[in-house]
């Protein structure tokens, strides 16, 4: 069976930095970039059930971005798996999480991927919908927020664990094909060996364009994005203070707001 | 590798480097390695503004960047820690945008000149940065005073170029700010009348503030060490001459307790009062105590709180007889305590053959006397940190640490480079590591193992030049066969 992990090269902002002339973006000069946290974290996942279910089980990182983003693929594969695949147009630049999914559901079929571990959020933008929407467009059931996961390949079903609020956490069986967002802790994510490393740079990826998938001009980029970003810009200080002043005065402030905020 | 060797390093990149091993070399360069250098270094504005806010970028990287007279990157040069003086006058020149020069005002490597030519007068921003520049001169902080903010005068009241002059004034301006009086009775340049103005105080926090300065009377301190506040009492207890100590009641305050049984000069009666006490804390800070008598190390050593215990192992003045005891302890924390001991032989080390738990195999790998096929068991361990154990023994093999080149923890391999005994041939191998830090790391130490080669060649040719003439042996004394064996021919 095969797995597809989507993953994610995340923007990593500057202490300071400055917004694009275009009012929307940061200036690209001051952003770094490094593979998302949680997709580290369902990358590992896969690795697992493929170590453990030796032959049984395929997983293939993918990606959506430009040529740049084969780093956060090849940091993927340096830690196991033979092949990734990067999906890219200059047309699917200002997509959205909707129309990222449809490329994700694209390749999950074109692959007759059975599970798709997608992160739960990524660190930059943070909406969390990718994955879900990706389970949407497949029909496929899905589970979010996943902190345990027990499947056996060849079964029907898997059994996950998630967490909800006030520590309370939930079982469910769920049957497959099917779409898990992982959350951060489900793993502890290994390093890649120096040899790894160097390996990954001979294993190939794939690099396929939304037209080899049969997507549509009009459901990729702006155009097939259900949300655009208006504007971007840095807030007006809010309710924040500064507590200034000599540690024993700073001290004497935090007791006095905590007083506040109790009633005190 | 000589970093005279760094061109034939160049050549051998054929135009491509890593740009982590350019930023190393940068330093030792000569003005056209450095071009050739910077051309990688500096190539997209990107990475310019990465090597200028960067906290390993090296100075002479921010002097290069400074000399570009870039906008964008003088904010970060302005900040950045490392950027030399010279440089931030050249920022100065080109800027008069309010966040850089503030940040030049607050930079401590700022000329003096430089601190006096900003405007300071129309920006307090610039005013706060002088007040709590550590390079501020003492003639600037009295002429900015006027116009300071009481946060700024405690900054300058902590400023360690403040003289008594200094700080009567900011005594005086202090009004109600009790903070500020406290700052100014803090600082070791108090006048001796403020200092008795402090002792005579009602508030608690500047009779804090005086038991911390270090040029307090002897009797000030005993009179502090009765203070009716306990915190003022702690304060006292950290440098009263521990004579006084005798004369105390019992203290009912923990945190005075715990100061004086940290104390290397504590009476005998007192340790033992001490050794009994009811916080664990006090009993592990005594079992900490290098003077603490073995008598006394002994009876800590049986306390039912696993961090007394092991404050005993850690003890320098531990006996041997009780470290054989700690060994066997059912707590592994209280055994690591035994194992990270630098001090201990192969008798003792024996005792932990077995010993699975990682914290005292984290202990056994970095001790130089466990024995080298230990050493290849634990550097296969599971667990990063123990692995990095082993890496971090002086003793290690070379043979070990070349197979722990290939670890997969980046921050252990960091630590391989800076092994005294990695091989050259290894160093230059991880020229060439994936992980930034560690190739950047691993160039450092070729460089700084040059800089010392050509040290250490530089001074023995000194001495022997020295001893060449104080001999005042001539070319003429020595047979013509012999001739070039005399280190002052030629």
């Amino acid at each position: 069976m095969k797995i597809l992990v989507p993953v994610k090269q995340v923007e990593i902002l500057d202490e300071d930095f400055e917004i694009h002339d275009d009012g929307r973006r940061v200036d690209s000069d001051y952003i770094e970039h490094e593979l998302n946290e949680w997709d580290d974290y369902s990358w590992e996942t896969a690795l697992q059930l493929m170590e453990k279910h030796e032959g049984a089980v395929e997983a293939i990182p993918m990606t959506v971005g430009p040529d740049g983003a084969d780093d956060v693929l090849r940091k993927c594969l340096a830690k196991g798996g033979e092949r990734a695949i990067r999906v890219w147009d200059d047309a699917m630049e200002g997509s959205d999480p909707i129309a990222i999914a449809r490329v994700i559901a694209a390749v999950a079929k074109r692959e007759d991927v059975k599970l798709v571990l997608a992160g739960t959020q990524s660190t930059d933008h943070g909406y969390g919908q990718t994955g879900i929407a990706t389970a949407a467009l497949l029909g496929w059931p899905h589970v979010a927020v996943v902190s345990e996961l027990d499947y056996t390949p060849g079964s029907e079903k898997a059994t996950v664990r998630r967490e909800l609020e006030g520590g309370v956490e939930e079982e469910i069986e769920v049957p497959l094909p099917a779409v898990l967002t992982i959350q951060l802790g489900i793993n502890e994510p290994r390093y890649a060996s120096l040899r790894g490393i160097k390996q990954a740079k001979s294993k190939e990826i794939e690099e396929v364009s939304p037209q080899d998938l049969g997507i549509p001009a009009n459901e990729i980029g702006e155009a097939g994005s259900a949300a655009r970003v208006r504007r971007m810009y840095v807030p007006e200080r809010g309710k924040a203070e500064l507590i200034v002043g000599t540690p024993a005065e700073q001290a004497k402030r935090l007791i006095e707001i905590v007083n506040e905020l109790k009633g005190a | 590798m000589q970093f005279t060797a760094l061109g034939d390093w160049l050549s051998s990149q054929e135009g491509s480097f890593n740009i982590h091993v350019a930023a190393a070399f940068h330093e030792v360069a000569d003005d056209e390695q450095r071009q050739v250098l910077e051309a990688s270094l500096f190539a997209t504005p990107r990475a310019r503004l990465r090597w200028a806010g960067e906290i390993y970028t090296p100075p002479s990287i921010l002097e290069a960047l400074a000399r570009r007279d870039e906008a964008r990157l003088n904010l970060r040069l302005a900040r950045h820690p490392r950027t030399p003086g010279s440089s931030l006058l050249r920022i100065l020149r080109v800027s008069d945008d309010p966040g850089i020069l503030a940040a030049l005002a607050a930079h401590p490597n700022s000329p003096a000149q430089l601190l006096r030519d900003l405007p300071w007068g129309q920006q307090p921003p610039i005013r706060s940065g002088l007040a709590g520049n550590p390079a501020c001169p003492l003639d600037l902080l009295y002429t900015i005073l006027p116009e300071t903010t009481m946060v700024d005068r405690k900054r300058m009241a902590a400023h360690p170029a403040a003289d008594g002059a200094l700080l009567q004034k900011l005594w005086e301006v202090a009004g109600d700010d009790v903070y500020l009086r406290g700052e100014v009775i803090a600082n070791s340049a108090c006048p001796p009348g403020l200092l008795a103005a402090a002792l005579a105080s009602d508030v608690p926090l500047i009779r804090r503030k005086l038991a911390e300065n270090a040029n307090v009377s002897t009797q000030a301190l005993i009179t502090l060490l009765r203070d009716p506040v306990p915190e003022v009492r702690a304060a006292a207890a950290r440098q009263v001459p521990s004579e006084a100590f005798e004369d105390v009641d019992c203290e009912d305050f923990n945190t005075v307790r715990r100061i004086k049984a940290r104390r290397h000069d504590l009476p005998a009666d007192l340790i033992a009062q001490l050794a009994t006490d009811s916080d664990s804390w006090v009993r592990r800070w005594l079992a900490r105590n290098p003077a603490v008598p073995a008598e006394i190390l002994a009876a800590l050593a049986k306390d039912p709180e696993r961090e007394v215990r092991r404050g005993v192992a850690r003890n320098p003045a531990c006996p041997t007889d009780l470290l054989f005891q700690l060994a066997r302890d059912p707590e592994p924390w209280v055994r690591a305590g035994v194992s990270f001991r630098t001090d201990i032989d192969e008798d003792l080390i024996a005792l932990f053959e077995h010993d699975e738990e990682i914290d005292v195999l984290s202990g056994v790998g970095r001790n130089a006397v466990t024995p080298p096929e230990w050493l290849e068991r634990i550097a296969e361990h599971a667990n990063a940190d123990v692995r990095r154990s082993v890496i971090l023994n002086p003793r290690t093999p070379r043979y070990l640490l070349r197979r722990l080149a290939e670890d997969p923890y980046p921050f252990n391999r960091v630590c391989l480079v800076k092994h005294p005994a990695a091989p050259i041939d290894l160093i230059l191998e991880l020229l060439a590591d994936a992980e930034p830090q560690v190739c950047f790391t691993a160039a450092t130490m070729l460089v700084s193992g040059g800089r010392k080669a050509a040290r250490k060649q530089e001074a023995a040719s000194s001495s022997e030049w020295k001893a060449c003439r104080r001999s005042q042996v001539t070319n003429s004394e020595i047979s013509g066969e012999n001739a070039h064996e005399n280190p002052c021919a030629g």
